[in-house]
């Protein structure tokens, strides 16, 4: 094959890439859902099945939290799943996972039977852990803050039983912090150990197949393809192969700090968080953004933000080559393309959501989620994006107080009546 | 003519002590808004039973209408200032004037179980509140927790806040003094020195207060694991009082690093 011809699909990507810098986006808002209950309530993670429906997970410390499956939620910090209607936001069905010690809900993915795998943590015994666990014993906790455990568990299609459920870790802190759905059921769960990190293979029988550790924590990972998995410490870049375990390092540095990542449609790895000093922010921290091929070196090193604390702690790539991120800002200045309700924070921290073009760092499209409610009191803050096969826009996180986020007609709405947080979901369309 | 007042009166106490049952049944199936209305018409019936707004109020409460059950329990105390029941649940149920009710019923039994743990529950929650809102006065991101190195906004702070810190935290030394093994006072003092430590004289203060609320958060989480679990709600009988509600909770332990 000629030079030529080996680098048209990627003149045509970067054809593509540049006619999209010159769009912009104006996407509305089809719907809130809220729910809660008295203390709070904090959403993780998102995902979006095929059927209609949208899963949000994360931890819960209300006793009275809405669970619809006849588990109950009992005052410790407990991990959550609730289903919602992808079309309307209205409750499918809602979930929770307590025990008698501490635990947490932080990344999902869903199986390819509409079973929802959830990973997280848990300080103590007393996960209801299932007869085909991989690891059926607590391994303990080095500190009494410590995260215990990381935990993997599936709930059915119907969120009513906990179909597996393991620990996985030893007598230090463990704990999940990305989960990647393989094409056969199974899942890849990385996380925390102790200072280093770990990347864990289960098949869709819950067999723990393989397990690797690296020298820093992984807080999220993507597919590259069908073999390779890039993973994102704090501060560094990696591409571990699934066939041959070898690890191989694509981006380092260090000066930020790293929460999510994604691979885009036309094979960019972009990368986002948060950085302080930015050489063309003008924050004293703002949210950061990278992205770059696997082939080449860095595209872009961007920083989105105003002159106050932004940070980007959810990224999911669009259908077009560009990324939606979601995070949080105090900037009163943050760079929104919209006007109406929303459009600055005041000095409390508010939920933001944009669009991103990944070669060239153009904010394509930027609002922040909420009113512009008086007196502003109310604290919003994003922590997880996807989008839906149609485009769809879904962006979940936390909200405080009863007027920044206000649920629509037909939407999920269980909310607490006391000052404190509920999980939202906003779809954009 | 006495016979058949007396037999109407009977009809009328059977009718009430029915509604009464019927509303606290209806509590127990976890239909607060049928108890409500069911209890009313009791309460109405006999605006002086004890028993009776003692449950209204209860119903109140679970049908998440704090105001009406704050109104229905200070009817409790026209019959009985003292009415230790009476004071605890105003002082649980949120609104302003929670910790004036448990200082009453402090008063009468300075061993009134948990009453200084809601009470120091009530006074940290309002040290925070005023403390966040002097932040934003100061123009302090509320959220940043480190230390405060403008003089000018440690001053303006410590005006809003210190006698309300301090105050929370007496209270929950003293129920920290009267119950060892409770895990929420630890939570209290710890809350309160963060907040200090945000307002120390210099930066070396401040780590040292850090330092000691990293300590109190340890000790509270090791008390916590060695608690039981909650017990399940009992079934609510019409014949006796309903069981006190819940005290305010403490704030949860941050996630996991």
């Amino acid at each position: 094959m000629d030079l030529v011809a080996a680098c048209a699909p990627f003149t045509i990507a970067l054809a593509l890439d540049v006619a999209l810098g010159a769009q912009s986006l104006s996407p509305s808002v089809a719907f809130v859902a809220r729910w809660g209950g008295a203390s709070k309530d904090i959403a993780s993670a998102i995902a979006i099945d095929a059927r209609n429906g949208v899963y949000v997970a994360g931890n819960t410390y209300s006793a009275d939290f809405p669970i619809t499956t006849g588990h109950t939620a009992n005052g410790n910090w407990c991990a959550f799943a609730t289903k919602l209607s992808s079309d309307s936001g209205a409750l499918v069905y809602s979930t929770a996972l307590c025990t008698t010690a501490m635990t947490y809900g932080f990344a999902a993915a869903l199986a390819p039977n509409g079973e929802l795998w959830v990973a997280g943590s848990t300080d103590g015994k007393g996960l209801p852990v299932t007869e085909d666990a991989a690891q059926r014993t607590f391994g303990g906790s080095s500190s009494p803050t410590g995260s215990g455990d990381a935990i993997l568990v599936r709930w059915s299609a119907d969120g009513r039983r906990l179909r597996y459920a393991t620990y996985f870790g030893g007598a230090d802190d463990e704990r999940a912090n990305a989960l990647l759905a393989d094409d056969d059921g199974g899942v890849w769960m990385a996380g925390t150990a102790r200072t280093r990190g770990f990347l864990a293979h289960y098949d869709a029988r819950g067999r723990l197949t393989s397990s690797t550790f690296s020298t820093s924590a992984i807080v999220a990972m993507s597919r590259a393809d069908r073999h390779r998995i890039v993973t994102s410490t704090v501060d560094s870049l990696e591409i571990f192969d699934t066939t041959t375990g070898a690890v191989e390092p694509i981006l380092g540095g260090g000066g930020y700090r790293a929460r999510a990542i994604a691979m885009t449609a036309r094979g960019r790895a972009v990368v986002a968080g948060e950085r302080a000093n930015c050489p063309e922010g003008h924050g004293r921290e703002d949210g950061w953004l990278v992205s770059r091929t696997l082939w080449s070196d860095v595209a872009i090193d961007q920083c989105v933000g105003g002159s106050g604390v932004d940070e980007i702690h959810g990224l999911a790539p669009a259908k077009d080559g560009s990324v939606w991120i979601t995070g949080l800002t105090n900037s009163r200045d943050f760079p929104v393309t919209t006007g109406g309700p929303g459009r600055q924070p005041d000095y409390d921290t508010q939920a933001f959501i944009a669009n991103v073009d990944v070669v060239t760092g153009a904010i394509r499209f930027a609002r922040l989620l909420g009113t512009d409610s008086t007196p502003r009191r109310d604290i919003s803050r994003g922590y997880a994006v996807a989008v839906g096969a149609d485009g769809s826009i879904f962006a979940t996180g936390e909200t405080t107080g009863a007027r920044l986020l206000l649920p629509t007609n037909g939407a999920f709405r269980q909310g607490q009546i006391f000052e404190s947080t509920d999980v939202y979901l906003v779809k954009l369309r | 003519m006495h016979a058949v007042l007396g037999t109407l009166l009977l009809a009328l106490s059977l009718q009430t002590s029915s509604m009464l049952a019927d509303g606290v049944a209806a509590l127990n199936d976890g239909d607060p808004a049928r108890a409500v209305t069911l209890l009313e018409r009791a309460a109405a019936a006999e605006p002086a039973s004890r028993l009776t707004l003692l449950h209204l109020a209860n119903a109140r409460a679970a049908n998440r209408q704090p105001d009406a059950a704050s109104a229905t329990l200070k009817r409790v105390l026209l019959l009985n200032p003292d009415d230790a029941l009476a004071l605890w649940n105003l002082g649980v149920l949120p609104g302003s004037e929670g910790a004036s009710y448990l200082r009453r019923l402090i008063e009468l039994d300075p061993r009134y179980p948990q009453a200084l743990t809601a009470l120091a529950a009530i006074q940290t929650m309002r040290a925070r509140m005023q403390f966040t809102e002097a932040k934003r006065a100061a123009n302090v991101r509320a959220e940043d927790q480190g230390w405060i190195e403008d003089t000018t906004a440690r001053a303006a702070l410590r005006r809003a806040a210190s006698s309300a810190l301090d105050e929370s935290q007496a209270t929950s030394e003293r129920a920290r003094a009267v119950d060892a093994t409770a895990f929420e006072p630890l939570v209290f003092i710890g809350l309160a020195l963060r907040m200090k430590a945000e307002i120390a004289d210099d930066a070396e203060a401040s780590r040292r207060n850090i330092a000691q609320a990293d300590q109190l958060t340890a000790q509270s989480m090791t008390l916590r694991r060695q608690q039981r679990p909650p017990a399940a709600p009992p079934r609510l009988d019409p014949n006796v009082p309903p069981p006190p509600l819940p005290k305010p909770g403490a704030p949860p332990p941050p996630p996991p690093k």
